[in-house]
């Protein structure tokens, strides 16, 4: 066990670092010297003197590696850097939005493993029955439609013909329904065909298969036996999906207005603030490789097999 | 649905993009604010945008952007995974390391979140998303080849062509590479099924492809704010990719399915 999480957690630092230095390096490959374009969008017009004190003073005139090490550290004490917009503090302003993702990704989870249990058990069931071959050829049809088509088709439906819901906005408890359905179904979609695979191997165990055989009814034999052998797989299967949620999310919550980290991101992209773009990265990237390192934490701790791996 | 059933909505998808323009004979990018967001009917059958360019016309322009780019990136990637799969299950050694990390490092990391940062960071242009979407892309299609390149290295008749004496490259040319064809297409039809969901989502995100061109999620992303007062203007477009989507995703998955099938024979044959 110790040995796992030893291991674990060495491969955890290095995707961490990966993560940081790719962050890192987003703001050598924008095009243009980030010291001119937070003069000129602060109102001044560029001097090669302003320009120059300017990089003097955010330590742009330093080697490449020592701004990395800087800027770990200034992060590493929860200091994400400035806007370019407006200067103020970039930490400040991500934290405030992360509870709204957290709403929403949450939500969309519910929907997500909700749904794909159930449908997988259905599947295993009575895989031949109507029923089942729809699910699977939604399933397969949700793997090439984005979630925001999904999004603005039930907009459209539910939102401007019904006017059951509103259309976007953390607005009422109701707000969250048709963002969290969105996300929600691409997920499914996803963790059932790791589930349906999942619970297709479980199926095929020779003590199922001796269950079945000496006639236990088929609802019994799924729920009961095959269930518990997929558990394990399913929990990692879940944690997946919840991390594609994670990243997932900036597209539903640009859709419907959903004050959370990605409609940040997004804000942030269409008027190339670096340093948000940057922090976005940051968070979401640590949050997902966090997310997976505590699953798999998690199955070793309760799954003797993972453990002797 | 049967294969051939999936396989004709895809062309018709594609014929719909191709010849659209012709038989409108509208210009898809030209703005006319004089005759903007004019309901469906007269010379517009479905209707002007909020700048009076024909709604069929730049859909079917924005199809055969999306369409295109999407292809881009599919051979991009595919061409990179198979060569470092093929290298990596042939010879081993660097490539198969390069590739062993590349695949844990794509696994830990946030695909769209990279390709979204990348893509807002970077100038908007179609170099830009390919350089966005191919550097994580390729790996799902590299361990496909390396383990198809395994398998077919491990079969008795390359056994035999090796015993001859035949060199590596003339293995992979002549042997090895006729047998890796069938795995590729598969992985590089459901490959394409996301790479148009990624360049369509980086489009409807702002981080896609530079004004006057658009793709169907530019379409939609602009089509937004006026969804209360003309829901066609994102309805029309967001069909067109959830049918060209649905299309491809159910190609894909015939093509898997008769892979596995084909797969499951072979093995109980031998």
């Amino acid at each position: 066990m110790t040995a796992v999480v030893l291991r674990r957690g060495a491969e955890l630092l290095l995707a961490l670092l990966a993560v940081s230095v790719l962050v890192f390096l987003l703001t050598s490959l924008a095009p243009g010297d980030p010291a001119e374009e937070i003069l000129r969008r602060g109102g001044v017009q560029p001097t090669a003197a302003g320009v120059a004190a300017l990089r003097a003073e955010l330590g742009l005139d330093q080697p490449l590696f020592t701004r990395y090490l800087r800027w770990l550290g200034g992060v590493a004490g929860g200091d994400l850097g400035r806007s370019y917009a407006d200067r103020s503090p970039v930490a400040a302003e991500v934290f405030s939005r992360v509870p709204a993702t957290l709403r929403l990704a949450g939500a969309s989870a519910l929907v997500a493993v909700g749904l794909a249990v159930l449908a997988s058990v259905r599947l295993a069931l009575r895989p031949r029955a109507p029923l089942s071959r729809a699910i699977a050829l939604v399933t397969a049809a949700l793997t090439g439609v984005p979630p925001y088509i999904v999004g603005i088709l039930l907009i459209s439906v539910v939102a401007v013909g019904l006017r059951a819901l509103p259309t976007g906005g953390d607005t009422g408890p109701g707000a969250v329904v048709l963002p969290a359905l969105t996300l929600g179904l691409a997920g499914a979609a996803t963790l059932l065909r790791l589930l349906r695979a999942d619970l297709a191997d479980a199926l095929r165990q020779p003590f199922v298969r001796l269950a079945a055989a000496k006639g236990l009814r088929a609802r019994r034999t799924v729920l009961v036996h095959a269930v518990r052998v997929a558990a394990p797989n399913a929990v990692t299967a879940a944690g997946v999906v919840l991390a594609e949620l994670l990243a997932g999310a900036v597209v539903v919550e640009t859709l419907f207005a959903w004050p959370g980290l990605g409609q940040l991101a997004v804000t942030a992209i269409r008027q190339r603030d670096v340093p948000v773009v940057q922090a976005y990265v940051l968070v979401t990237g640590a949050a997902i490789v966090l997310l997976l390192a505590c699953v798999e934490l998690c199955l070793a701790a309760c799954d003797p097999r993972v453990r002797r791996r | 649905m049967r294969g051939r059933a999936r396989q004709a909505l895809l062309a018709a998808v594609v014929l719909f993009c191709l010849v659209t323009p012709l038989v409108t004979g509208h210009d898809p990018h030209a703005p006319d604010l004089g005759r903007a967001m004019l309901p469906p009917g007269g010379g517009h059958w479905l209707g002007t945008d909020q700048l009076g360019r024909d709604l069929l016309t730049r859909t079917a322009a924005a199809g055969r952007t999306s369409l295109l780019v999407a292809l881009a990136v599919t051979a991009a990637t595919t061409a990179l995974g198979a060569v470092t799969g093929a290298a990596a299950g042939l010879a081993g050694g660097v490539a198969d390391r390069l590739l062993g990390f590349a695949a844990t490092v794509a696994l830990a990391l946030p695909g769209l979140t990279l390709a979204l940062a990348l893509a807002g960071v970077l100038r908007p242009g179609y170099g830009t998303v390919l350089a966005a979407l191919v550097p994580l892309g390729w790996v799902s299609c590299g361990l496909v080849a390396r383990t198809a390149t395994r398998q077919a290295a491990a079969s008795d008749h390359v056994l035999a062509v090796r015993a001859i004496g035949a060199s590596r490259l003339y293995l992979l040319r002549r042997t090895i590479g006729p047998e890796l064809a069938g795995p590729l297409l598969t992985v590089a039809t459901a490959d394409f099924a996301r790479a148009l969901v990624a360049v369509t989502s980086l489009s409807f995100l702002g981080a896609g492809l530079p004004p006057p061109d658009t793709d169907w999620g530019g379409m939609v992303s602009e089509a937004t704010p006026l969804l209360v007062a003309a829901p066609r203007l994102a309805v029309v477009p967001a069909l067109a990719l959830a049918v060209t989507g649905l299309a491809v995703a159910l190609v894909a998955d015939a093509r898997r399915a008769a892979q596995t099938a084909q797969a499951a024979q072979a093995g109980g044959s031998r």
